[in-house]
């Protein structure tokens, strides 16, 4: 199997983990401008960081 | 009425623009330039990092991201974004799985995702029902996008929905009919930059109407379980939400759609930026319209038929004119995905069809024979559209994974296990279908579990039983 298509899945298994760790732990956490904690995090801090993290693994492969 | 002049005279500019930009990208492409048919049905390897991610995005994100996903969301709550959210990886997951393997084997030069199965697994059975589940599937998927199409038409400009229908059935048309793959991608990419703008404008008007913390405050007065991770009544269970992740993340690596795009990349780096690309798209265009669905709520909290919240916050938020802009925005996310699948399906029929029977058929008639089953695939799906439910997103779904359990395994097996032949695929194909269908059918009880999990146990399931079977005696021979 290709490196890129490893850290492909790596990267989605990482996402999920952070999409479901939002109502799972944040859900009594309250609201913040309107919206529940745990929805910035899934919803928006994690396909962040998912794309920050897929910029760096590019990054370290292009040319290769 | 008078709402729809603008929205025509974006798209007769659009598709006089993206043929002009077609034909002289044509003009400067490689070997496949000489061979007509080919060049209709693929196009040649021309497409680039930001290219390749607007047109797989555009093409994934339909008339369920704009239409039926925001009218999910609005009926709900926000738990509906978040599962709408397991799509983000989409892209990224298309292109760094099946990407670096399909283009590895660029020489063969497929044009289609069925001729790419002829020729790795060679089982008619195979590639006969690969054909006849694709078009079938498809023209489900693009009465949908037919439905969506109709509703925003009849939406912002107050005709009838029937008028609505044939009106937006005229205009794919004329797309279609003008162009092969290439100016079907190239109409994909123009369509998908309007889409982003489009739903960040109807976005950001949407929050000056009292800022976010007051439109939410709204929301959560209607009903706080609105703000809840399982839906507005509690919906949404975890069982439910996990096997999303397989129908509208994981499953879609087995998307014809989707999968024939990577046949036309450029080079690795190409696919790497489409990669990123391809993840920040997904992600604006997943998150803005489906929010935009649960703050419209905030605005207009008695809508019958959810579905018709997108129109609805165009046509109250702007004028008359502007709101006839910005329909382009939705109308080019449900052309951009019908203008594909129709393509798809007619190549198919043709290509994988009647060439077989006929080898003989020169590039000229493959061409004009292609645009024929244009035709009757847009008749027969006009037809279903006829008679739409409330909410699509459901009967969206259904072809979907109706598609997926035909497709994924053979697709992935195809790729990373050399080993697996012809009739274990079709083994996967047989059972995945033939679960999936009796499982959506008879709804037997699953605790919230959608059958495209356990129709796709079961196809991998069959393709491993098979796989094992066959392979026994071949070894005890040896």
């Amino acid at each position: 199997m290709h490196l890129i298509s490893k850290k492909t899945l790596l990267l989605t298994l990482g996402y999920f983990a952070l999409w479901c760790a939002g109502p799972l732990l944040l859900a009594t956490q309250g609201n913040w401008w309107g919206l529940p904690i745990w929805f910035w995090f899934s919803c928006l801090f994690a396909p962040l960081l998912l794309i920050f993290f897929l910029i760096l693994m590019i990054k370290s492969t292009y040319h290769d | 009425m008078t709402n729809l002049i603008p929205i025509f005279i974006y798209l007769i500019a659009s598709l006089l623009i993206t043929r002009w930009w077609s034909a002289r990208q044509s003009k400067q492409a490689g070997e496949l330039y000489q061979d007509k048919a080919k060049r209709f049905f693929i196009g040649g390897r021309f497409l680039n990092g930001p290219l390749l991610a607007l047109t797989l995005v555009a093409t994934y994100t339909s008339a369920s991201s704009f239409i039926g996903g925001p009218g999910a969301a609005y009926k709900i709550g926000l738990g509906w974004v978040w599962l709408a959210l397991i799509q983000v990886p989409v892209a990224m997951l298309t292109l760094g799985v099946l990407g670096p393997k399909l283009l590895a084997q660029r020489k063969a030069e497929h044009a289609t995702l069925i001729e790419w199965l002829d020729a790795r697994y060679q089982n008619s059975w195979l590639t006969k029902l690969a054909l006849v589940s694709l078009v079938v599937g498809f023209i489900a998927m693009i009465s949908v996008q037919f439905i969506g199409g109709a509703r925003l038409f009849s939406g912002v400009s107050g005709i009838s929905y029937e008028l609505g229908l044939g009106l937006f059935v005229i205009t794919v048309l004329a797309y279609t009919l003008t162009g092969g793959f290439r100016a079907v991608v190239i109409t994909d990419a123009f369509q998908g930059i309007l889409m982003i703008i489009g739903v960040l404008v109807i976005f950001i008007t949407l929050l000056s109407q009292g800022g976010l913390t007051a439109l939410m405050t709204e929301v959560s007065t209607q009903s706080p379980t609105l703000l809840s991770p399982q839906g507005n009544s509690g919906q949404l269970g975890w069982p439910m939400m996990l096997s999303f992740w397989m129908l509208i993340c994981f499953g879609t690596l087995g998307l014809p759609h989707t999968v024939v795009r990577l046949l036309a990349v450029k080079d690795t780096n190409a696919l790497k930026r489409g990669m990123i690309w391809g993840t920040i798209i997904s992600f604006i265009m997943t998150l803005i319209p489906h929010l935009s669905g649960v703050l419209g709520r905030a605005l207009y909290p008695d809508l019958t038929v959810p579905d018709e919240i997108m129109p609805t916050l165009i046509t109250g938020l702007f004028d008359p004119f502007w709101a006839g802009v910005l329909l382009a925005a939705p109308i080019a996310a449900v052309m951009s995905s019908v203008d594909s699948m129709l393509l798809q399906s007619a190549v198919s029929l043709v290509r994988d069809g009647v060439v077989r029977c006929y080898p003989s058929l020169t590039a000229n008639s493959q061409v004009s024979l292609t645009r024929v089953a244009m035709v009757l695939v847009t008749l027969i799906a006009s037809y279903f559209a006829l008679d739409p439910p409330d909410m699509i997103v459901w009967l969206n779904l259904a072809a979907f994974g109706a598609l997926q359990a035909v497709f994924l395994w053979p697709v992935l097996a195809g790729l990373y296990w050399q080993q697996i032949a012809g009739n274990a695929a079709l083994a996967a194909m047989v059972s995945g279908l033939v679960s999936y269908l009796m499982l959506l059918w008879f709804k037997p009880a699953m605790f919230g579990i959608h059958p495209i999990v356990p129709a796709l146990f079961i196809s991998a399931l069959g393709m491993l039983v098979v796989h094992r079977i066959v392979r026994t005696p071949v070894s005890q021979k040896v």
